[in-house]
């Protein structure tokens, strides 16, 4: 490893960016790139992590990174990669790494295009389950229940969150998963599993939010966690939009644990809180059968 | 490293293309806390009487490096493969891995490292300064062994008087073979010995020598034990068929071999000593029941053996006291008994009045009586001030007269291995302090110990206990074999697995993996925190598995 | 070699020759055809590159964006709906400087649908930092392509090509498409002044504070201000080898004019027929034809159309509230300059609606009768 690979694998980017205390995101954006390496380019759209980023002419990155409208993503990560392939370089990853609403909302066609078309990057949707660059407003990833400030108490949102990994499944692309930072082995193994596969890869990354779901900046972890645990997040992987694999069996937590620790759940009555338990559990089953079929069908 | 701020059109590129990294932005001053890696105190470490530093030790196992894992253990402890089987382990009570499962078998660890040692650590002699003070220790007892050793380590010469034909104490002369064999005692005191230490066997002070002779030494550690048996004062005591339990464990590790084939010999006591007589009676052939005032339960006996000596089929009856012994013949007596009862007052002490009309009698061929030891006192130096049982002694062994210290079953009232371990290690600190006229340093300041509410259980699985791994009952009971044949390195390497490792960092990286702004780095197996970029989030704080991390207020900060 | 095909289709062979690394497509009429001869050529192996067929044209543009800022050349063809649509992107390509050359066949925009020409659609977007050419003919549609690159390459700003819908795009003329040879000698491979690079990493385009966003404006203004006097350069580098030539401005009997007709695109041509009509008619009438929009050629304007003549301005465009976008950009420079012409307005061919001869004349002869005052819009053509 020369000198510069080794800074990096130390710190894939700089310190001194403008991340809250405590920010999921980073911690994602650390673990991904260790697992990617430096020849990487990134494609980020308007979110946090623009922000985050810094401010002309600095930047935290330490490896290309090319600032793109709030809705185009995927497609303009589909350009820098037909870019790559025409000069015949082949082995440069490029990393579209967006929000939940650049993502879900207003990026979604330009992401359904590029899966529909296999374009050949790995796309990361880091979802904090709201725009949280803006001020924390709702978005199709917001959480049934959850407070945002245009789901306000009164009006607090009232549908489900999208499942956005059935859709790219649906898509038939090759790779698509879910990662949380608090399973920091997990996820590695997956960026790395992505990194060598060829086509559409889509990352969903569970990004725990202090800021928007009123938390302490110390817990994002253990939120995240509790997620995986009780179920609402499940750790899992598509391929080809067929074979599904759950890489993580939790025993179970009740989702109230998970919940009533974030302020933006505070509101909720037993009743909402059973709603969301049967429905984690519905999912989750879903899932397992899922599974097993994608399994027996190999038979 | 600086913003940068363009004075000019002329000095800026083109388009917005970024000149330089993030680092002149010190995040450092968003946070009025910072993270400082700390080690706290362990349950283990702080319950230890010996100071071992356990958490420290049972890493370096896991990593196999045992020559490391056993020199720590030596700092403190002098003899590992003894204690790791006979201690009674206090720091397996503490432990908090029982908040998950069970509490380490640390005992375990400990015999493991130790009986690796004396296969593979060479014993050189340590080097001894002549003109530092001379030290004489009268018993080699573990009091005596670890004050010489902790002070031969510092290069003092060193006499050990021993008033029996061999070393070792209550080690050699109170604990039966099927716990501690002798081979293995010998093999450990060599170990020690062979440092440098003069050992002077056969040698009684007071008698074969005289404490005016022992003037010559700088300083002299007086650890003479305590073997004298407390009586039951109690008519009958003195018949014959009733006897001091520490008498046939002395004698049968003098190697006396008694036949007590079809014989029912009762045990009273409630501590290891009765346990210890009644399993050694056992071996001889006997038909043993052990009478306790307390419940089994309340039994000061560590509770494997209480269930060891159950299994090998010793009847223990609980909440009985012997109020007198009555001769029946040259081979049997009477023993009249009452039973008793438990009762806990409002402060919570927890009493045994007699419970009226509950009289029984038993028979017995042989009676031996375990009430604890005291010590004996007579021929000690007038100088030294003492009470009904003991020699006063503070907690680093000093006495009333200048240049004595004691410790050992001589001194303290904790009559047990560790404890008195420990007290001549503290001893030989303090003598080395008189001698060379330095401040005496207490290492042992207030450090705070990790709870288990310290703890983020989220790291650790559940994962079952190592079992002793014990030999067959029946082939226990007619031999004096050791009983425990230890872990092999499997179950060592599971068990020790199991450590939480509480209050002390092991490198598991999970402080540096979660740390958003790249505050935490490492430096060799160190952390250190970059504080002009930690905003003081505190999530390395709260997934630290182990409390070894704490969020400080800045200095200046308001709390 | 001299083939007869539609304006289109001579684009989509300029395009062709410029070797672009990477084409991104999407279909709408009148553009269509462009589209899919660059498919075509693609397919048969005629034109090594990436084509993207992205689901919109905000994805063709976001596409291009991302593949010339990784270094790529880059083409694309769009009209009217499409161009709007992308007009968020159009500014965001000038800001990141970028080489990008791209077709737009004029249409005008809904509502109400409609597919036929007139040239709101690429003047709405004046603003957005593009730099801006019009075409009389297919020939000059091919030619304007290669020049655009070579231009753009060397400002560093992105540049439209404007075609006039069905007029240009679905006519066929004998286009003359130059040699491979030829056009490598005229247009290098691209060297990007900044671009995503492993080996050399920046961001690009990171949150720009006040301190210094005024300066990157700047910086652009210049370099397109530059373009005014460089695509002359460019032009007679291109004439040497082509043996064509396309000037910003071009004055046709000017010298002598009392009135000067300006106008761009295919309505151009129309007017070079009228004139010769007028002038026989005895009338000295001149003809200015704008072709490049963007940088507005303002020195270029002065000298061709002088201090004394009438101007009537042929405005097939609307600012709705405004008036005519020409007319407006000419009378400012000409107020600036302190001159003193009077200058007319036209309203012609919105929507695809002809344009005559007969109303060419019309307004000729009716502003030289001072028949209009300076700030009425003349809707020419118009059942009004």
């Amino acid at each position: 490893m020369n000198i510069e690979e080794a800074a990096f694998q130390e710190a894939p980017f700089h310190p001194g960016h403008l991340a809250c205390a405590g920010c999921a995101e980073r911690i994602g954006h650390k673990l991904a790139l260790l697992a990617l390496g430096p020849k990487t380019i990134l494609v980020i759209p308007a979110c946090c992590s623009t922000v985050i980023d810094g401010i002309f002419p600095h930047t935290a990155s330490k490896i290309p990174l090319m600032h793109t409208a709030f809705e185009t993503t995927a497609a303009a990560a589909s350009g820098v990669k037909a870019a790559l392939l025409a000069e015949g370089k082949t082995d440069i990853t490029v990393l579209g790494w967006a929000g939940d609403g650049g993502t879900f909302d207003i990026g979604f066609q330009a992401l359904s295009a590029a899966a529909e078309r296999n374009e050949d990057f790995i796309y990361v949707c880091y979802d904090n389950e709201a725009y949280m660059n803006t001020g924390i407003q709702r978005s199709s990833a917001t959480p049934f229940g959850a407070w945002t400030t245009t789901t306000p108490l009164g009006q607090t949102k009232d549908l489900p969150k999208k499942n956005i990994v059935e859709i790219l499944a649906a898509h038939r692309i090759p790779y698509a998963a879910t990662v949380c930072p608090a399973y920091p082995q997990d996820l590695t193994n997956k960026f790395r599993k992505a990194k060598k596969i060829s086509g559409f890869r889509f990352i969903h990354l569970f990004s725990p939010c202090p800021t928007g779901w009123k938390f302490g900046s110390d817990l994002s972890i253990k939120l995240g966690r509790l997620a995986v645990e009780s179920k609402v997040f499940p750790l899992y992987e598509v391929e080809k939009g067929e074979k599904y694999h759950i890489n993580y069996r939790p025993k179970g937590i009740p989702v109230g644990e998970y919940l009533l620790d974030q302020g933006r759940f505070k509101h909720l009555k037993p009743e909402e809180i059973a709603v969301i338990q049967e429905n984690v559990d519905k999912a989750w089953h879903e899932l397992l059968l899922k599974e097993k079929y994608s399994q027996e069908k190999e038979i | 490293m600086k913003r940068r701020i363009y004075q000019n059109e002329i000095e800026m590129p083109e388009v917005a293309i970024s000149e330089s990294g993030s680092e002149w932005n010190k995040t450092g001053g968003w946070s009025t806390v910072v993270p400082v890696h700390q080690n706290k105190r362990a349950p283990c470490q702080r319950d230890c009487p010996v100071g071992v530093d356990i958490p420290v030790y049972l890493d370096l196992i896991k990593q196999k490096k045992y020559l490391k894992a056993y020199k720590i253990v030596k700092e403190t402890n002098c003899m590992p493969a003894i204690t790791g089987r006979v201690c009674y382990h206090p720091c397996e009570d503490g432990c908090n891995r029982k908040v998950l499962d069970q509490p380490l078998a640390i005992h375990a660890l400990e015999r493991f490292i130790g009986d690796w040692g004396l296969d593979n650590v060479p014993v050189k002699k340590h080097k001894v300064d002549l003109s530092k003070g001379k030290i004489a220790v009268v018993g080699s007892g573990p009091a005596g062994i670890s004050c010489a050793y902790h002070l031969i380590q510092k290069g003092y010469p060193i006499t050990i008087y021993e008033k029996e034909s061999k070393p070792g104490g209550m080690l050699r002369f109170g604990i039966p073979e099927y716990r501690l064999p002798e081979k293995v005692l010998d093999k450990e005191l060599k170990s020690v010995f062979d440092l440098g230490i003069e050992v002077k066997l056969n040698c009684q002070v007071g008698k074969d020598v005289s404490w005016e002779e022992l003037k010559k030494f700088g300083a002299v550690f007086i650890a003479t034990g305590a073997y004298r048996s407390r009586k039951m004062n109690v008519t009958g005591e003195n018949l014959e068929q009733v006897k001091p339990a520490l008498e046939l464990l002395i004698e049968t590790n003098l190697g006396k071999k008694f036949d007590l084939t079809g014989q029912k010999v009762l045990v009273m006591g409630r501590g290891n000593t009765a346990i210890d007589a009644a399993r050694t009676a056992l071996r001889c052939g006997a038909e043993v029941s052990i009478l306790s005032r307390s419940g089994q339960q309340e039994m000061i006996a560590t509770q494997e053996e209480i269930q060891m000596a159950l299994e090998e089929g010793i009847q223990i009856l609980e909440l009985v006291d012997i109020g007198s012994f009555e001769w029946i013949d040259s081979n049997t007596a009477r023993v009249n008994c009452v039973r008793l009862k438990r009762e806990v007052n409002k402060t919570g002490k927890v009493r045994y009045p007699v419970m009226e009309g509950s009289d029984f009698s038993l028979t017995a061929n042989l009676v031996l009586v375990a009430k604890g030891q005291d010590s004996e006192l007579e021929s000690l130096p007038a100088e030294l001030e003492k009470d009904q049982s003991q020699v006063q002694a503070d907690r680093w062994g000093k006495t009333s007269a200048e240049r004595f210290y004691a410790g050992g079953d001589l001194a303290l009232s904790a009559k047990t291995v560790a404890f008195a371990l420990g007290s001549g290690r503290r001893a030989a600190l303090a003598m080395d302090a008189y001698l060379s006229k330095m401040g005496l340093k207490s290492g042992e300041e207030n450090i705070l110990v990790t709870r288990e509410a310290d703890l983020n259980l989220a790291y650790f699985m559940k994962a079952p206990r190592e079992e002793d791994v014990l030999t067959e009952v029946h082939s226990r009971k007619s031999s004096f074999k050791e009983v425990n044949a230890g872990l092999d390195q499997e179950g060592i390497l599971r068990e020790v697995a199991r450590c939480f490792s509480c209050g002390t960092c092991n490198s598991c990286d999970n402080c540096y993996t979660f740390c958003p702004d790249l505050a935490v780095f490492k430096d060799n197996h160190q952390y250190r925190v970059y504080t002009e970029y930690c905003k003081g989030c505190g999530i390395c704080v709260q997934e630290c598995p182990r409390d070894a991390i704490e969020l400080a207020l800045k200095l200046g900060e308001e709390s | 070699m001299k083939k007869v095909i539609t304006g289109n289709h001579a684009v989509a062979h300029a395009a062709r020759l410029a070797k672009p690394g990477v084409v991104a497509v999407y279909p709408i009429t009148p553009q269509t055809s462009v589209s899919e001869l660059m498919a075509e050529f693609v397919a048969k192996g005629q034109l090594k590159a990436r084509l993207i067929r992205v689901e919109s044209e905000h994805s063709v543009m976001a596409a291009l964006i991302g593949a010339s800022m990784a270094g790529a050349r880059t083409f694309t063809a769009t009209s009217s709906q499409g161009l709007a649509l992308m007009h968020e992107l159009l500014h965001w390509a000038a800001g990141a400087r970028l080489p990008i050359v791209m077709v737009n066949v004029n249409r005008s925009m809904g509502s109400p649908w409609t597919i036929w020409c007139d040239h709101l659609d690429s003047l709405s977007q004046r603003d957005t930092g593009w730099m801006q050419f019009y075409c009389e003919s297919s020939q000059e549609a091919l030619d304007t392509v290669l020049q655009a690159y070579k231009l753009s390459e060397q400002v560093n700003l992105p540049c439209m090509v404007n075609l006039d819908g069905f007029y240009l795009s679905h006519t066929v003329e004998p286009v003359d498409i130059p040699e491979q040879a030829l056009v490598d000698a005229f247009l290098p491979p691209r060297k990007p002044l900044y671009k995503l690079d492993i080996d050399d990493p920046h961001s690009f385009g990171a949150l720009t504070s006040p301190e210094h966003y005024y300066e990157l404006r700047y910086k652009a203004q210049k370099e397109m201000e530059s373009a005014k006097e460089l695509i002359k350069q460019t032009n007679s580098e291109f004439s040497q080898i082509m043996g064509r030539s396309w000037l910003p401005v071009e004055a046709i009997q000017t010298k002598d004019a009392e009135i000067i007709i300006v106008t761009m695109a295919t309505t151009v041509g129309t007017c070079r027929w009228t004139v010769k009509k007028l002038r026989q008619q005895g009338l000295k009438v001149g003809l200015v034809k704008l072709k490049m929009f963007r940088p507005f050629p303002a020195e270029d304007l002065l000298e061709a159309i002088g201090e004394g003549p009438r101007v009537v301005v042929l405005d097939r465009n609307l600012s709705a509230g405004m008036g005519g976008i020409i007319q407006q950009e000419l009378k400012n420079i000409f107020y600036s300059a302190g001159r003193r012409n009077q200058i007319f307005s036209a309203i012609v061919g919105l929507g695809g609606r002809d344009i005559t001869p007969e109303q060419i004349e019309l307004v000729v002869k009716q502003s030289l009768k001072d028949m209009y005052a300076a700030d009425q819009i003349n809707w020419l053509g118009g059942k009004i």
